[in-house]
């Protein structure tokens, strides 16, 4: 049996702002036969370990939801990679790998040294803004004679990866060379990340050991070059990660620039060649987001003095982004100084540590695991509008997809700065940009069927602002006729719709369009 | 609407990108004497450095003698131009022409020569009409700007409401024909019974076989708007519509059985129709004639988008309508106008950029052309220049004042990086276009510290030293070989 290892690393960072060699895309390549694979008998010595005690293959078939025609599935995709031994916060043993490799995945199939048959596996847990998951197995006997591995903090150094191919008998070998900041494009996450020096392309998943201990897991890279969770986030992940997106990842809770213009200094009346960073936008979540304001010149974070570039001292990395000391340095929940500049005024403020969370944005982060929303009247079918859904236009969507539905997305940040400090914070999260994705055509919508891609604003003459909200407008028709509003300069303004016949009409769309569901909310 | 109307088709200007001919054949004499050869040594301006030019480039088409003396083309041919040479029929003579009036809207121009020799031999060709579909016709022209005249031959497929790819927003009538029509074919004559009844203009690059004419209606139109030596242009209706050919919508608005029409959605503010039609009015009539569910009038034996009916007329004609609003008939009559959006909206020809720099920030008022230059189209000038406007009215500036880019100085430390910054605001006051805010700068007290550019976009100001800025200006001028700070066409603003 051959396995080949195909597929990206699902963008890791992908389209971040980072430096080339953060972004880059892995494509890695491996052959790996599994007929010879499991008569190897290595033996854990003092000096490398036996990688079939602690590591196997997994096999993934995994089945987006097809977000053009939300009541479908696209064709399943298959993938390969590595997952590891690993002993959850209760002491379970279970298999860790990257969330990338079995996201939407149908089934999950492991394979352990000298089985026969793969075994299914299960998800028991999976954080898309670390790129974490774990596999959990319903045999009893399925984790006999393997073992957890042992864990600990990197260092600067040799490491290397031990190989499940019969034709690579040594591990590959490596050196941390530094620790640096990267980008999760899915989540707008910034962590902590460890750069590997390896010539070889290890799959995704594969864990990183020095002096007999994993260290981190390898999510994505180039040849000579590959990005690193370190252990510190995996460890949270095992023991915080109590289900779907439940990270607990500690974050900062604003953006910055790093300008340094001087005549911005004096108009803001900050000391002359004062280091720090300008606060340019503040998240409705983590660190400092209750206490900073857009335009403050943040100078500490802590006992960390910031330079102008956003970087750190750190007593052990060097000089690195701050974001670095969410690692270790700084955990959820702990008080944390904040000095700074503010109109002028130097002020410390004492804020906690706050944790990564999605929401804020109107055009949710991309959506794993679960269906798209929709509704269908009329044959006219309703959407929210998603990353999944400008993702119908490919990956290249930011310059493809239609104009107007990506600046929603794309000027999503401005509306964050600007809804940021409001306290009903919980309401806006939910407000969504409901669109009239396509027409499925029937006697009902003569004269509409062309109609794609238009922002509802109203119906029946109440704001449409998610779902539910159309559904509700939809049960209470002003007349005998539904009236539904787009956005002005839309193709059309407004179609309408008969109350009556309305029914009747949708059962005729279900059977023509072999349409299972006409809405999932 | 035809301001909105996006463009679907790859449509391509025929003036420059050179393809294979098809097959020459040498045209009859009357015609083919008239039909002259073009050459443009054109300079457009550099968007990115509005204050210096593109290097020069040539391009050939063709054109040709109709009544006057003048020579007809299109002024996609003769844009920017700065030598126009022509060459008769089998004549290596050129002679030097000069753009009488332009229409860019429509793109057509009007050439003369002012050597009287150049006109000996040459007989202008007379205007036919509206050609009958599936008739044939024949395309003149120097396809390659090749030296000898070619000629084609095709039959009319199909006549219908189109974009015109050189202004890039209006949509006219125009006539879509098989007969091969290539790059230099542009500005020549389709012939149809000796007589001309189009200019070929454009085709479309997804299709084989499509090319398209400009027709006599509009050519008609402009050479009668030209005559008192201003263009005026294609007046606008200047309203969104759409179709009725939804049962329940039509009963929503209580039309009579049978009724057909289209339901107006939106007024352009200050177009023609404004303060005259009204949202929810449904258009049953134009000029005398039905307007069917789908928009449609009978032109001859074509049915046509209905606002072919003011297309052949001018700026200050009427318009009748007969309207459905609020379940009654009203007979309306529209005084057409100019189109109310700004020539921002169009693609710029023969006007150089407006900009003012300084203390080495380059601002510039936000058009077409700088948004197609590349790498321009940022989420936050896309929605400036497209939707602000039609989504938040309320918020509209006469022009969307930008940072295009920093020329690094020791005055802009810092921002040298920065790029498509959109101005709002210079010291807490409303900036509504570049000359009010070379105006509000020229007005600012001797007291003034800083000049803080803001904007909604941006969450932290754009801040100069005021009196660094008056003190490096010359210097930073120099230093970027710029001779003039400024350049602006209205009256407020003087060219520095």
């Amino acid at each position: 049996m051959i396995f080949s290892f195909l597929k990206d690393s699902g963008g890791f960072f992908r389209n971040s702002i980072l430096p080339g060699f953060l972004k880059t895309k892995v494509v890695f390549c491996g052959i790996f036969f599994f007929s010879s694979l499991f008569n190897l008998h290595g033996k854990e010595t003092q000096n490398q370990i036996d990688p079939f005690h602690h590591f196997m293959l997994i096999k993934t078939y995994q089945q987006e939801f097809d977000w053009l025609n939300p009541w479908n599935k696209k064709d399943v995709v298959t993938r390969s990679g590595v997952a590891s031994v690993v002993k959850t916060g209760k002491g379970k043993l279970m298999l860790l790998t990257s969330a990338d490799l079995v996201a939407n995945a149908t089934l999950i199939e492991a394979r352990r040294k000298n089985a026969s048959l793969p075994s299914r596996m299960h998800l028991n847990r999976i954080d898309h803004a670390l790129n974490l998951a774990l596999l959990e197995s319903s045999e009893k006997s399925f984790f006999e004679g393997l073992k957890a591995l042992e864990w600990e903090i990197a260092e600067k150094g040799e490491a290397e990866l031990p190989v499940l191919n019969p034709g690579q008998k040594k591990p590959f070998q490596g050196e941390i060379t530094r620790l640096t900041v990267g980008h999760r494009q899915v989540r707008d996450t910034w962590l902590p990340i460890l750069q590997l020096s390896l010539k070889e392309i290890p799959p995704q998943g594969s864990i990183v050991i020095q002096k007999q201990k994993a260290v981190g897991m390898v999510l994505n890279g180039s040849q000579g070059n590959h990005n690193v969770l370190p252990l510190q986030l995996v460890k949270g992940f095992l023991t915080n990660g109590t289900g779907i997106e439940q990270t607990g990842l500690a974050h900062r809770g604003f953006q910055w620039k790093s300008f340094s213009q001087p005549s911005l200094a004096g108009f803001a009346k900050i000391p002359e060649n004062l280091e720090g960073v300008w606060v340019s936008r503040v998240l409705p979540y983590g660190t400092g987001s209750e206490v900073l304001n857009v335009g403050d010149y943040l100078t500490h974070i802590g006992k960390w003095e910031l330079s102008r570039e956003g970087q750190i001292e750190h007593s052990k990395w060097g000089n690195v982004l701050f974001d670095a000391l969410f690692l270790e340095d700084l955990e959820p929940g702990q008080e944390v100084e904040l000095s700074l500049y503010r109109k002028g005024k130097r002020l410390k403020l004492t804020t906690k540590v706050g944790i990564y969370q999605e929401n804020g944005n109107r055009v949710p982060m991309k959506i794993f695991e679960k269906p798209p929303r929709y509704l269908i009247r009329g044959g006219l079918v309703f959407q929210e509008l998603t990353v999944n859904y400008l993702e119908v236009w490919g990956q290249n969507w930011q310059n493809r997809a239609p104009l107007r539905l990506r600046l929603f997305k794309q000027l999503d940040r401005s509306r964050i700065e600007k809804f940021s400090k409001l306290k009903n914070l919980k309401n806006q999260d939910q407000e969504r940009i409901v669109i009239l994705s396509q027409v499925l055509p029937d006697a009902v919508n003569i004269g509409y069927q062309e109609l794609r891609n238009l922002v509802v604003k109203r119906a029946n003459g109440r704001k449409v602002i998610h779902l539910e909200s159309l559904v509700e407008a939809l049960k209470q028709p002003q007349t005998g006729l539904h009236r539904i509003e787009f956005l002005p300069g839309s193709e059309r303004v407004q179609v309408v719709l008969p109350v009556v016949e309305l029914a009747k009409a949708d059962a005729r769309i279900k059977n023509n369009f072999q349409i299972p569901r006409f809405q999932s909310l | 609407m035809r301001t909105f109307k996006s463009l679907t088709l790859v449509l391509l200007l025929l003036l420059f990108t050179l393809c294979e001919g098809d097959v020459t054949i040498y045209a009859g004499e009357n015609v083919a004497q008239a039909v002259v050869r073009i050459t443009s040594y054109r300079q457009s301006p550099d968007w990115a450095n509005p204050w210096r030019m593109k290097p020069t480039e040539a391009g050939h088409g063709s054109g040709f003698l109709i009544g006057n003396g003048w020579i007809l083309t299109n002024a996609h041919v003769v844009s920017d131009s700065k030598l126009l040479l022509i060459n008769k029929l089998s004549s290596p003579e050129p002679y030097i022409a000069q753009v009488e009036a332009m229409a860019h809207d429509s793109d057509l121009a009007l050439l003369s020569v002012k050597d009287p020799e150049f006109y000996s031999d040459m007989t202008a060709l007379e205007f036919g009409g509206i050609p009958k579909l599936r008739s044939p016709v024949q395309a003149y022209g120097y396809p390659l700007g090749g030296q000898d005249l070619s000629r084609t031959e095709g039959v009319v497929s199909r006549i219908e409401f189109g974009t015109y790819v050189h202004p890039g927003i209006d949509s006219h009538l125009l006539i879509q024909t098989d007969s091969a029509i290539n790059p230099g074919n542009s500005g020549g004559p389709v012939i149809q019974e000796g007589l001309a009844i189009g200019v070929a203009f454009q085709s479309n690059l997804r299709l084989n076989d499509i090319g398209y004419f400009i027709p006599t209606p509009l050519i008609q139109r402009f050479l009668q708007d030209q005559l008192d030596g201003h263009y005026d242009g294609v007046p606008e209706i200047g309203i969104q519509t759409s179709s009725l050919l939804n049962q329940y919508q039509r009963q929503s608005l209580g039309l009579p059985e049978g009724a057909g029409g289209v339901l107006v959605e939106r007024i352009i503010p200050r177009s023609s129709a404004d303060g005259l039609l009204e949202v929810g009015d449904v258009l049953l009539e134009i000029e005398g004639k039905t307007i069917d569910r789908a928009g449609m009038v009978h032109y001859g034996e074509h049915r046509v988008d209905f606002f072919i009916e003011a297309e052949h007329l001018q700026v200050g004609d009427t318009v009748e309508f007969k309207v459905w609003r609020r379940k009654k008939l009203e007979n309306l009559q529209i005084t057409l106008k100019a189109p109310p959006f700004s020539d921002e909206l169009r693609n710029t020809y023969d006007v150089l950029p407006e900009y003012l720099i300084v203390g080495g920030l380059v601002l510039i008022a936000l058009n077409r052309d700088y948004l197609h230059s590349e790498g321009k189209q940022t989420p936050e000038l896309a929605y400036e220049h497209w939707y602000r406007e039609i989504e938040e009215p309320h918020t509209r500036r006469d022009q969307v004042v930008v940072v295009s880019r920093v020329l690094p100085a020791s005055v802009n430390s810092g921002y040298s990086g920065l790029r498509h910054f959109v101005v709002h605001s210079l010291n807490g006051q409303s900036v509504m276009s570049l000359s009010h805010l070379m105006q509000m700068m020229e007005k600012l007290p001797n007291d003034t510290e800083f000049l803080v550019f803001e904007s909604d976009w941006e969450p932290l100001p754009l801040v100069l030293d005021y009196h660094q800025s008056l003190e490096t200006h010359q210097e930073v001028l120099n230093i970027y070989g710029i001779s003039k700070d400024r350049r602006f066409h209205e009256p407020g603003g003087s060219e520095g």
